[in-house]
């Protein structure tokens, strides 16, 4: 409870601004549904949300007092089990709690536009591995921003930006790679077996299929990185030198 | 009691800041003298736990202080120089990190603060250096820990602050703390030191009680040079010495600047 206390003015600030930003950007949402713009208005929220999900640790990588977090006389596990619960289930509570909230209380006045009803109602969309690969996905520029927040002497603001942003690069360029790699071996195939060219729906289907064999592997990598990661910020956090 | 076993700490590019340092230090406010780049900061920030020294031990209480156990860190607090707290104010620092620090005494806070004409609650990053630093020194001696560390205590101070730190911490500190103080300017809290310790290069050259250090030598001003002086230097018209004990009838405090000068000469004492 006392290391709570410890961290609570840092963490207050966090606690009221991302589930406001969150309600924001739900209702900016709710209200512009009903044109064909937002998707645009969508994909620049989820990214903003997404930036505030990996950069949630920053919160411990106060400007001063290094030597005041690291002679703190509380056991490393209890620091660490902290910061790992902050990082990685309040952050992401702080802004789906009053999403989801806010989307009880006001679904029965949303109103979708029909172009977008039909995009939503793709059963392509989103499949289970999509949806776990996504929180893999999510959650290593998470670890890394922690671990360069615990680990950093100098520079941690900038420096874990910087290397969150290098992490959800990389994890990109290998998405977009493992993408690249499914459309051409489903084109290939397609050649070889004499398949007539599709309707897009059925060729985004097909092509959601041949990565969705994929994804399994990339999560697992992912999650593996992540999982080393963490396991380098726990490091970091016990044996912190100034 | 702090012990120090062969102390070594190597930076990383390796160049050594500590060389083999041993001692025992008990309880009283010791000096920790050194040259820029002698190792005063590293010295503290090992005995603190900031650093793992590269080879052998720092002990308080015969626990090694690297483990940073909870047990341990709770009776050692560090202040450095230009150090932040993460903080709005003392107050709020009273509130979330002081729970922490068993000994802590809120009336002594509360009085060390008005010495220096505050009250707790003034939002730290509007306060000037000189008063940021007194709100700071009112906090840490406060603590009451077993072991204290001031890297540079009086930087930033004004002259009456200066003074006013030097009762206060007559004041605070008690026989059973442990307050090791690194400064240039010997003179700031002269009066105060019950012990010395003296690095130069890495090498903790002296590391003794002031009592024990006047039973082997004596500190002494005349206008004509002493005859067979352990170390002597000559500043305006006097001749500044350090003679055996016993050889002289007068034997004044330390000098602090003469002991250093001397230890860096080689001089045993």
């Amino acid at each position: 409870m006392s290391l709570i206390n410890y961290y609570m003015p840092r963490l207050k600030r966090q606690l009221i601004f991302y589930p406001v930003i969150a309600v924001l950007f739900y209702f900016l949402m709710f209200f512009t549904l009903r044109w064909e713009g937002v998707i645009l208005i969508s994909a620049i929220a989820s990214n903003i949300l997404n930036v505030m999900l990996y950069l949630g640790a920053l919160i411990f990588a106060s400007r001063g007092g290094m030597e005041i977090d690291t002679t703190l006389p509380v056991d490393w596990r209890k620091k660490a089990t902290l910061i790992l619960v902050h990082t990685f289930i309040i952050v992401p509570l702080l802004i789906a709690l009053p999403v989801a909230v806010c989307y009880l209380l006001t679904s029965q006045w949303i109103v979708i536009n029909p172009f977008i009803k039909g995009i939503l109602q793709q059963e392509w969309l989103l499949p289970l591995p999509f949806i776990i690969m996504s929180i893999a996905t999510t959650m290593l520029p998470m670890a890394v921003c922690l671990y360069c927040v615990v680990s950093l002497k100098s520079n941690r603001v900038i420096m874990s930006i910087v290397w969150t942003i290098v992490a959800a690069f990389a994890e990109s360029i290998v998405g977009g790679i493992y993408g690249a790699y499914a459309a051409f071996k489903q084109g290939i195939e397609d050649g070889l077996n004499g398949v007539e060219p599709q309707s897009s729906s059925e060729l985004a289907k097909d092509l959601m299929a041949e990565i969705s064999n994929g994804s399994t592997a990339i999560t697992v990598i992912f999650v593996i990185c992540t999982i080393f990661v963490i396991v380098m910020a726990c490091r970091a956090i016990k044996t912190r030198q100034i | 009691m702090i012990i120090l076993n062969n102390l070594t700490y190597v930076y990383r590019k390796g160049a050594e800041a500590l060389s083999n340092a041993s001692a025992s230090i008990g309880g009283g406010i010791y000096l920790l003298l050194g040259e820029n780049g002698a190792g005063k900061t590293t010295l503290l920030h090992v005995i603190a736990g900031l650093l793992h020294p590269a080879g052998g031990e720092c002990l308080i209480d015969g626990a090694p202080t690297s483990g940073r156990k909870p047990e341990i860190m709770r009776r050692v607090f560090f202040l450095g120089d230009n150090m932040s707290f993460p903080f709005v104010s003392i107050e709020e620092m009273t509130r979330c990190h002081a729970v922490f620090y068993p000994t802590f005494d809120a009336e002594m806070l509360n009085r060390n603060l008005q010495r220096f004409g505050m009250t707790g609650e003034e939002r730290l990053d509007k306060l000037s250096l000189g008063n940021r630093h007194k709100a700071q020194l009112a906090y840490a001696l406060a603590l009451r820990t077993e072991v204290l560390l001031f890297d540079e205590p009086a930087n930033g101070l004004d002259i009456p602050s200066r003074q006013q730190l030097q009762t206060m911490i007559a004041e605070c500190v008690e026989p059973r703390q442990t307050v090791i103080i690194s400064t240039h300017i010997v003179s700031d809290l002269r009066n105060l030191y019950d012990g010395v310790l003296v690095l130069s290069r890495g090498k903790l050259l002296l590391a003794d009680t002031t009592d024990s250090l006047l039973g082997r030598v004596s500190f002494t001003v005349t206008t004509v040079p002493p005859v067979s002086p352990l170390y002597m230097e000559r500043r305006l018209n006097s001749f500044h010495a350090i003679l055996p004990a016993g050889d002289s009838d007068e034997s004044g405090d330390v000098d602090y600047e003469l002991l250093f000068n001397a230890l860096r000469n080689n001089v045993k004492l």
